[in-house]
């Protein structure tokens, strides 16, 4: 396992941290959640932030912590598909390819919510008035969420990013 | 004193003027809630956005293209399997049609031209092949496949 320092993995897979910052603000506004300070993307840790007020339904929280994952797992996997297929299948490809490859991998690099994600929804649900099927629900959740992060140190959301632009292709034609 | 006269009277913590809707936790007033709700993005970020959006169109604009590829090229392995050697023939004619760099599948179309005796049309692809790269199981195909139609003296 090789180290290669945090900022400059931020500084080349920019767009992610941009798209998953884009995608806590807007949930925010759809949740009708007030977002009292963002920070699309920086060169230190954390690479981009959205600080909200807190919730006050757990389904809020859910949406808040988990949209990006969704957005930037969606985002990465229908840009990289038409880009994806000409290089590794068909052996022909073109510059604008290798910029949605690129770009396709940044953002689904960056679907993992953070620690600090994991952290504000495992409090939200653990709060007593909330409803045991929550709790049941986002136990797994949130273990998946803090191996997610935990697991960025070993590269796993880089591993998640090339699974998710060659998640298509494989699925549709293997 | 202070504190004492902030818990009684507390005031919005954006405009620090206002007294904030006691509905809500955090303190701020209604309008200032909704300003921070609608928060817009910065100039840059619309630009990346449109920039982000526009390329998600691209995508989506060679997507149908790229599928449609993708099939033709299942296809026309699953044809090759049962020796349907026509059908192939058309689906790698569709995906150099939209992937003419595609060497492999030129190399593909070759060795099904051959095994469906259209040697002419092979002979015009391999010429076109001769130089490029391939990969070791194709070349290998493609070579036992000439010895066998070599006109034996």
């Amino acid at each position: 396992m090789f180290f290669i320092p945090g900022w400059l993995i931020s500084l080349v897979t920019f767009p992610g941290v941009i798209v998953h910052e884009i995608a806590h603000q807007f949930f925010c506004k759809l949740a009708k959640v007030a977002v009292l300070e963002v920070k699309y993307f920086q060169l230190s840790t954390p690479a981009g932030y959205v600080i909200h007020e807190i919730p006050q339904k757990t389904s809020q929280h859910l949406l808040i912590g988990l949209g990006p994952l969704f957005v930037n797992t969606i985002a990465g996997a229908i840009i990289a598909f038409p880009a994806i297929l000409p290089t590794y299948t068909f052996g022909s490809s073109n510059p604008i390819d290798m910029i949605l490859i690129w770009l396709s991998f940044s953002i689904a690099m960056h679907s993992f919510p953070s620690t600090g994600d994991a952290k504000s929804i495992w409090a939200a649900v653990k709060r007593p008035s909330v409803n045991a099927i929550y709790k049941i629900l986002a136990v797994p959740i949130v273990g998946m969420l803090y191996l997610g992060a935990i697991g960025s140190a070993f590269w796993l959301d880089a591993f998640y990013g090339v699974g998710v632009i060659m998640a298509l292709p494989t699925v549709l034609f293997n | 004193m202070n504190n004492e006269h902030t818990m009684e009277h507390p005031v919005c913590e954006a405009c620090k003027s206002n007294v904030p809707d006691p509905a809500y936790a955090f303190p701020l007033c209604r309008n200032c809630r909704e300003a921070l709700i609608n928060r817009p993005f910065p100039q840059w970020i619309k630009i990346a956005m449109i920039l982000i959006v526009a390329l998600m169109l691209y995508s989506g604009f060679k997507f149908p293209l790229a599928f449609n590829a993708g099939l033709a090229n299942q296809s026309a392995e699953k044809a090759e399997a049962v020796a349907d050697y026509t059908t192939a023939i058309s689906d790698y004619q569709k995906i150099l049609a939209l992937f003419p760099d595609s060497e492999e599948h030129k190399a593909r179309l070759a060795i099904c031209y051959i095994k469906n005796g259209e040697l002419q049309q092979a002979a015009g692809i391999l010429k076109n092949i001769n130089d490029k790269k391939l990969s070791q199981k194709v070349v290998k195909e493609l070579n036992v496949l000439i010895e066998e139609v070599k006109p034996q003296n």
